[in-house]
């Protein structure tokens, strides 16, 4: 490609913001696995950090593609994408399947999914026990599973039968890779797989807690969701967890995720321009937000809660809280949030 | 000839070259579409596009 052919970006600044996340998660990914192989424990533990947030910034980059903030010609986004999720292993499915999961979110205002993942555990106990267990331990099974079902989506999903020469392929070069190096360099594989689930953990993390209406199965039928269309509604149950309403440099560490009201209210906005969106829309008032403390004691006393339905817990006052009572009840620790919400996982 | 952008997936629709695959003629103008026409990318209303540019 020459220079003239470029892709251009689409904002002004774009080449500043947009460029630099994109040249960091490619080089925290290269030099992420590079340490993975060096023989110091300490530099493996450095290595698998780095990767792990390659992985997240590259995550949030697919995103920043699918609503074409990033190049001024969506044919670029799409390519730039598609890349993307190879680095950030949702490349099993489509991209295409990707947006249109989470098109369908932002326009029905809705989680429109494929998967009935309440109704999966409560058929297969065994397999909950197991979810459980792990998810005591911090390990984000519940959201392996859904990777899981990622990885095989052509033979688990009717729809997207017709994706299996892809799916297939996609399996033998990442799995091939993958076995390869547990073979011959079993730490290196068990780093990256740390190091996954450190990405997974971060995205899930932040998703928990951003919106506090439930799934509907509608992802593959013309079934209109009760809400479609009603933005005030929509604004009225999300929420925004900002890492720091204060120190916003540190809100860049998720591509200020965080933001999600304004991201919802006006989503082709480019990440480094959610706080301010945030700030002309909603004001600066701090109550506004969900602060990271919650987040951190809720992430760790519901982890089992959160698996299926989130109902079981007497002490979580906000299993029936909706909107301002939701965030009100995330403000002080006692909403359970979910799992399994990541729009890397297309179904 | 404008150009108009879906506010939530950033489809553009270019009056000057129309969308021929949904019946829409190059040089059909926006106020020209019907109401209850949606962005082919993502699903939602007209409504949620905004002009961005004159075309050249």
């Amino acid at each position: 490609m020459s220079l003239a052919n470029r892709p251009a970006f689409k904002n002004s600044d774009g080449t500043l913001y947009h460029g630099s996340a994109i040249a960091y998660a490619l080089l925290a990914y290269g030099i992420g696995i590079a340490g993975l192989f060096h023989e110091s424990w300490f530099i493996n533990a450095l290595a698998t950090l780095l990767l792990a947030h390659g992985m997240t910034i590259a995550a949030y980059m697919v995103h920043e593609c699918g609503h074409n903030i990033v190049f001024k010609q969506n044919a670029d986004n799409a390519r730039l994408g598609k890349f993307l999720i190879w680095i950030c292993g949702a490349a099993y499915g489509t991209y295409e399947d990707i947006r249109y999961k989470h098109f369908r979110h932002h326009v029905d205002v809705d989680d429109v999914v494929w998967f009935d993942y309440e109704r999966f555990f409560r058929e297969r106990p065994s397999v909950l026990r197991i979810i459980r267990a792990l998810e005591w331990c911090y390990i984000p099974a519940h959201d392996l599973l859904m990777h899981f079902i990622m990885v095989f989506t052509s033979f688990v999903i009717p729809e997207r039968r017709n994706q299996r020469v892809r799916n297939v392929s996609v399996i033998l070069i990442r799995g091939g890779i993958f076995f390869t190096m547990l073979w011959f360099f079993p730490k290196v594989a068990l780093l990256y797989a740390v190091a996954y689930m450190t990405m997974m953990t971060v995205l899930r993390f932040m998703d928990s807690l951003q919106h506090d209406y439930g799934y509907h199965l509608t992802l593959f039928s013309k079934e209109p969701s009760p809400h479609k269309g009603d933005f005030p509604f929509e604004q009225e149950h999300t929420f925004s967890n900002p890492h720091s309403f204060e120190r916003e440099w540190i809100n860049g560490l998720t591509l200020n995720f965080g933001f999600h009201n304004a991201h919802h209210a006006k989503p082709i906005t480019p990440w480094w321009r959610l706080p301010a969106l945030h700030r002309e829309l909603f004001g600066d008032d701090p109550a506004n937000v969900i602060p990271l403390w919650p987040q951190l004691r809720i992430f760790h006393k519901y982890r089992l809660t959160r698996i299926a339905g989130g109902s079981a817990d007497p002490d979580a006052a906000a299993t029936d809280a909706w909107g301002r009572g939701f965030l009100s009840a995330a403000r002080e620790g006692r909403a359970t949030g979910g799992n399994a919400a990541s729009f890397l996982t297309s179904f | 000839m404008m150009r108009w952008e879906c506010q939530i997936c950033g489809f553009v629709y270019d009056e000057a070259e129309g969308l021929p695959d949904e019946g829409i003629a190059p040089g059909t103008r926006w106020k020209d579409i019907p109401d209850d026409w949606v962005c082919p990318d993502c699903g939602t209303a007209k409504s949620e596009f905004e002009m961005i540019e004159l075309a050249t």
